[in-house]
This record gives structure tokens, C-alpha cells and sequence, in this order.
């Protein structure tokens, strides 16, 4: 049951990642940078909060969505490129968050996260991400430019994760005060 | 429903509350410091009673700070978008302080603040 559980918040999450990826390109394909980099990546937001709420489950979920997004896309033609980018899609909001964890700043049911906590951890978790994607696609070499997709993806993902956040404390604002969690 | 499914649930709902408490603290505001605020509050009362504050009475507005230190909050406040200045109709040398969107802003966020502490 448990199991049913878990492969539910994976197909969910995952199908959440393949329509934000959808909705971004839609919004942003004017501002697309490269075939891998967007400079706003919304994708990296939910990445981040799924990985928080359901830890490993969220972020082989993740990992499913860039799969299933990859393997029609840019790379298709180097599964192997394909497969490791999901992995490290699901991966490195998993890394940022076991980063902050090892810094004691909360615990494992998120108590003791703060705003300021969960800013620092964006940063860790675009820089995790950029570096691990960035280093992968050089070692398969599909991506010249190191330095240049580096900046590209970090940004990327720090201003989506905070068009993802402050969209969320925008809807939240703006809750009654009752249904507020 | 077992034992461990309620604490499953539980463990999630925490961490989503944890979650969602996180996200609404995020800072929206310009960050100001005690004397920015105090002066902010000094201005609101007078603002309140549509009363108009020159840059010059704006100046003294606090005894405990020095005009210089003042001057450099006013400008500071102007900065962050939480002042504006308004040229006088008459006289294109006085100068009035006046609200921003962001000044109503931040003092509804006070009101609302207030009002949750008292419901505590």
C-alpha cells in the first residue's frame, strides 16, 4: 500500500515536471538561451519543493520527467547524455537539500526552515544543479562552452525556483486567512 | 488506518506545513533598519491626518537622530520605494514627502500582523 503510495506521488510529480516544462517553454521560448538552458527554468522550482515534500520519491519523479522530456528533445539521438541528465535532474535538489541537512539549519519534517534557510538553499540547489549538468553534458561532450551554459543554467534555475516560490507566497497571500495552512 | 500509515500522513502534512509557513515568510519588503521604521511611522500618523511633511520638517521629524543621519534615511527610503517626493505646486524649492504603493503596503502587512496577534 505504502508502495502504491509512493509510485503514485512518482507518476504525479513526474507528469507535474513534464507540464511545467511545457507551460516554461510556451512562456519563455523567446528567451530560450541554448537547447538545455532556459534563463527562467520553472521546472527547478517544483524540483525543489517536490524533493522537500517527498524526498526520494519527489525526486525520482523528477528524474522520470526529465526522462520522459529528454528522450523526445535535444539529445535524443545520446540516450545515455539523456539518462544521466534525468538522474541528475532528480538528484540535485536531493544533494542541496542532504547540504542544508548536513548544516543542521532544519530537520527531516522541514521544522526550523526558514525564508532566509530556504533562499540559501535555492542558491545550493541552482549551483548543485548547474554544476552537476554542465559537468555531465561536457564529460559527454554535447556542450562547449562550460563557463558560459554554467552561468546560463545556474540562472536558470535560481530564477525559476524564485518565480516558483514567490508565485506560491502570492496565491498563499492571498488565501483567506482560514484555509491557510 | 495503521499505525504507520497515520504517521506517514502526519510526517507529510508537517513537512508541508512547514513547507508553506517557509514560503510565506519569504521577504517581500525592502529590508529597513529601526530608524528607517521609526521614521516611516513618524511620517504615517502625519500622513494619516493629511497633514503634509516637507523634506525639511521630515528632517527633524526625529530629535534622537542627527539632520545628516536624516537626510541620508530620506534618501535611503527614496531608494528602496518607500518614499516619494513631491514638488510643491507653488514653490519648486520645498519638496514633500509622500507614500508609495509600498509604504501602504508594508503598513497594511503591519495591520495584518497585528490582527493575528491579537486572534493568538
Amino acid at each position: 500500500m505504502q508502495l502504491q503510495k509512493n509510485l503514485w506521488v512518482v507518476a504525479m510529480t513526474a507528469l507535474a515536471y513534464v507540464g511545467l516544462l511545457s507551460f516554461n517553454q510556451f512562456i519563455f521560448s523567446s528567451l530560450n538561451a541554448s537547447a538545455s538552458s532556459s534563463l527562467v527554468f520553472l521546472p527547478s522550482g517544483l524540483r525543489l519543493i517536490c524533493v522537500l515534500l517527498f524526498v526520494e520519491w519527489g525526486s525520482l519523479g523528477m528524474a522520470l520527467g526529465a526522462l520522459l522530456v529528454g528522450l523526445g528533445q535535444a539529445y535524443s539521438e545520446d540516450p545515455i547524455t539523456v539518462v544521466g541528465a534525468a538522474v541528475l535532474s532528480g538528484m540535485s535538489p536531493l544533494l542541496a537539500r542532504a547540504l542544508c541537512l548536513r548544516c543542521a539549519a532544519f530537520d527531516e519534517n522541514l521544522q526550523g526552515l526558514t525564508a532566509s534557510c530556504l533562499l540559501r538553499m535555492t542558491v545550493a540547489f541552482a549551483a548543485v544543479s548547474a554544476l552537476l549538468h554542465q559537468l555531465w553534458l561536457a564529460a559527454r561532450g554535447q556542450d562547449g562552452d562550460v563557463w558560459g551554459g554554467l552561468a546560463l543554467h545556474f540562472t536558470g534555475n535560481l530564477l525559476g525556483t524564485l518565480v516558483v516560490l514567490y508565485s506560491a507566497k502570492l496565491v498563499l497571500d492571498r488565501l483567506p486567512q482560514s484555509s491557510r495552512g | 488506518m495503521s499505525k504507520t500509515k497515520v504517521a506517514n500522513f502526519s510526517q507529510m502534512y508537517t513537512k508541508y506545513l512547514n513547507l508553506v509557513q517557509a514560503v510565506r515568510s519569504l521577504p517581500s519588503f525592502p529590508q529597513l533598519d529601526a530608524v528607517e521604521s521609526r521614521m516611516l511611522n513618524v511620517f504615517a500618523s502625519a500622513w494619516h491626518e493629511d497633514k503634509p511633511i516637507t523634506v525639511l520638517e521630515a528632517m527633524v521629524m526625529l530629535p534622537e537622530i542627527s539632520t545628516t543621519t536624516a537626510h541620508r534615511r530620506l534618501k535611503a527610503l527614496r531608494k528602496k520605494g518607500m518614499i516619494d517626493l513631491n514638488l510643491d505646486s507653488q514653490d519648486n524649492r520645498v519638496k514633500y514627502v509622500v507614500p508609495t504603493k509600498a509604504t501602504h503596503q508594508y503598513f497594511a502587512q503591519l495591520g495584518q500582523c497585528m490582527e493575528k496577534a491579537q486572534a493568538v
